[in-house]
């Protein structure tokens, strides 16, 4: 082992700057979010009012309901963003999938081989991790001029206590050291490359039903619930009842996203007009996860920005906490969103990059072949619209759904509907610029010579 | 670009008569691999240094003069070193050496992927080296076709969709580029497998898939680098007969690089490289007479 170990450096060789950092970017990534919600949010519950000055001000009784908002926004983001190291994980092993078959070759045991790669994953995570914190400490300041419509947050608000930043890097590494632990136990790795299931992808419509009947589920209830439980709990019962109606419905967009992508893409593919989208939707429908894996963040914080979004557009303020709370709600909503598409950017630019670097010799082929540098991007682009496409109809459907069953009633205010239609565009647009980063690359891959 | 009369851009597909006096009727392959493997040909006989075939009048495309060099000078690396060559329609030519003797950058260069350093393409009287990468590249789409050694099939993509990217990326509806792709998988062999992912066919089921794609677009010239060379030789055999008599067929010249005797041999011509230079140039004897008499029937 010792001997694997110290050749290990030797043949886990670096492919180049870029090829090396993408997963480290990714790492910083995850950290800097977790550690700027998980402050945010803690900011929140430190301005809660403690017993004897409870109430006695406008902002003190509004309190509790924002850490509640701030709760669910951190719900809403960690897992994403932990998500996103976990994909940072794959993506290194990935990368090294050559490598680990020449360590094997060489004489290298599973287990030996194995534990280098968790180790090579390890490190990088350490060190995007730090650099992760960095980004939050630099960006923190920003955050104090954000109006939540109460008294300022200052600095050491929004910065964790000193002893999280450690626990928060800890967990993070163990994180990708435990992603990149169960992708290896999904391959084989052999002196002769690294194999993989490749069966033709196939989804599902258990998925779609799975969830329509929760829709369905939810929407009697609200019709029938009330009458049904009457005033059991103090009304509570029926309340805690149609909160995991709602996040029922909002978790099964995870699930029933992927089975949209899978059976648009295909459509897609059978008829697409153009080359590029021909491409771009069997690229989507070989894996659908991938797919809406770059969207399914932003399309929770759609989800939840619509709803704070479309609840403050649903009356006049009609006293300073109400005014105090729309604009706590908005400006919540639009945060969430505005992390949410970051971290869906941050994303789909590490992902879409490695894929180009992984294609390079397949995107010269087809350049050779005569396709023109603009039609390969092109097809890119396509990939990456249609999971977008389909999530702004999930999304907004879905927040448009629960809430008129909930309130009754649709936004009445055109501009703040406006305001949110034209966040959510910007969002995406970043999502889409993210593809657009690894550009040049195509290009030079492209027309490199031979 | 491509002046031939089957160049045209009418759906016909591979079956249609090629031309009224093509030399001979389509072939339809099995799709098992085991075709009968053509017999080695007798040795080639050497006809002398490195000169142009005089067998083609009118070349479909002529390299003069051209040096490739990599690197800065005092240290550069000259793959090529004027070499002088011509590629007869409906010719098959193979190309030979040792790695680095400059095979794979000559047919890069004659494909327009490179620019030579000095020296002229003429394809149909246009300098390519002359021509942007884009007007290079939509040339290349339009009358060359390509064959590489593990096929670069788009592993997402359905065979008949690998076969018809090219077509749709140089403007060809997907309905017609669609009936030109299935026919020329059927003629393939390949009858039943349109719909298969890359990863569902065998290693020369997906080279004949590569080999309809070079030819659903009707090119002049089809250039083939190592084409066999992932195939074991009885697939690999039965692959390279089906690509010479597939071009032969459509009237396509074949421009093939390898370093294996036994899959030049399959060519008409042959021409050995040997730093950056052609060191020998073979026409295979039983083949002159026949080539001569396909190239008086080919009307151009």
């Amino acid at each position: 082992m010792n001997a694997l170990l110290s050749t290990a450096p030797l043949l886990l060789r670096r492919r180049g700057a870029l090829a090396d950092i993408l997963p480290v970017i990714a790492f910083a990534a995850a950290t800097a979010i977790t550690a700027t919600v998980v402050g945010g949010a803690a900011a929140f519950v430190g301005r809660l009012p403690t017993e004897s000055a409870a109430s006695t001000t406008g902002e003190a009784s509004l309190m509790p309901f924002l850490v509640i908002c701030a709760l669910i926004a951190s719900v809403l983001l960690v897992p994403s963003a932990v998500g996103l190291g976990g994909s940072a994980a794959r993506l290194s092993l990935a990368r090294r999938e050559k490598d680990l078959a020449t360590m094997r070759l060489v004489g290298g045991t599973s287990g030996q081989v194995g534990s280098v790669a968790v180790l090579d994953v390890t490190a990088q995570a350490l060190l995007g991790a730090l650099l992760g914190l960095g980004a939050h400490v630099a960006v923190t300041p920003a955050l104090t001029q954000l109006d939540f419509g109460i008294t300022p947050f200052t600095l050491s608000d929004l910065l964790m206590p000193w002893w999280a930043y450690p626990l928060l890097v800890i967990a993070l590494v163990l994180i990708a050291a435990g992603s990149a632990t169960v992708s290896l136990a999904g391959v084989v790795l052999s002196p002769l490359g690294v194999a993989r299931d490749s069966r033709v992808v196939r989804m599902s419509v258990l998925r779609l039903i799975v969830w329509a009947a929760i829709i369905v589920g939810f929407i009697i209830f609200m019709q029938v619930g009330g009458m049904v439980l009457g005033d059991a709990g103090g009304g509570m019962l029926a309340i805690a009842i149609m909160v995991l109606f709602v996040a029922a419905i909002v978790a099964g967009i995870n699930i029933v996203g992927p089975f949209f992508v899978w059976i648009t893409a295909r459509a897609l593919a059978k008829i697409a007009p153009t080359p590029s989208l021909m491409v771009g939707a069997r690229r989507l429908a070989g894996d659908p996860r991938a797919g809406w894996r770059a969207v399914s963040g932003i399309t929770f914080a759609l989800v939840i920005a619509g709803f704070l979004t479309m609840m403050a557009t649903m009356g006049e303020a009609s006293n300073p906490e109400e005014t105090m709370m729309f604009t706590a709600m908005n400006t919540g909503g639009l945060l969430t969103l505005g992390i949410a598409a970051v971290l869906a950017a941050v994303s789909t630019g590490v992902v879409q990059t490695a894929r180009v670097i992984d294609q390079a010799p397949r995107l010269r082929a087809q350049h050779i072949a005569g396709a023109e540098v603009g039609q390969l991007h092109w097809a890119r682009l396509a990939e990456i619209t249609i999971p977008v496409g389909l999530s702004s109809i999930i999304a907004t459907g879905t927040a448009l759904l629960v809430l008129t069953t909930v309130l009754g009633g649709a936004p009445s205010d055109p501009m703040m509907a406006v305001q949110f239609l034209a966040s959510v565009l910007g969002a995406y647009a970043l999502v889409i610029l993210a593809v657009l980063v690894g550009s040049p690359l195509v290009k030079r891959y492209a027309m490199r010579a031979a | 670009m491509n002046t031939a009369p089957l160049a045209s851009s009418a759906p016909t597909g591979p079956s249609a008569p090629t031309t009224s006096s093509a030399p001979s009727a389509p072939t339809t392959y099995s799709a098992t691999t085991s075709d009968v493997p053509v017999q080695p040909a007798a040795a080639p006989a050497p006809v002398g240094a490195a000169q142009p075939s005089a067998l083609h009048p009118a070349p479909v495309l002529s390299g003069r003069r051209l040096v490739m060099t990599y690197g800065p000078q005092g240290t550069a690396t000259h793959a090529l070193d004027g070499v002088d060559l011509d590629i007869a329609r409906a010719d098959s030519l193979a190309v030979m050496g040792p790695s680095g003797c400059g095979k794979t950058t000559l047919l890069h260069v004659l494909a327009g992927i490179l620019r030579p350093t000095a020296g002229t393409v003429l394809h149909d009287g246009t300098d390519l080296a002359a021509l942007p990468d884009r007007t290079r590249t939509r040339l290349r789409r339009s009358d060359f076709g390509f064959v590489f050694q593990d096929g670069q099939l788009l592993p997402e993509l359905t065979a008949v969709e690998n076969v018809i990217l090219p077509r749709m990326l140089g403007g060809v509806s997907r309905r017609t580029a669609t009936a030109e792709a299935r026919s020329w998988l059927d003629r393939l062999g390949l009858q039943g497998m349109h719909e298969r992912r890359p990863t569902q066919l065998s290693g020369g089921q997906a080279q004949r898939v590569s080999i309809a794609r070079a030819l659903a677009g009707r090119p002049s010239v089809v250039f083939a680098d190592e084409p066999t060379g992932a195939l074991d030789q009885t697939t690999g055999q039965s692959v390279l007969e089906i690509l010479v008599e597939s071009c032969r067929d459509s009237g396509a010249s074949l421009v093939m690089v390898t370093h294996d005797t036994k899959v030049a041999a399959i060519c008409r011509r042959t021409v050995a490289m040997r730093d950056g230079r052609i060191a020998q140039e073979f026409v295979r004897p039983d083949a002159q007479n026949a080539q001569a008499t396909q190239d008086a029937a080919v009307t151009r």
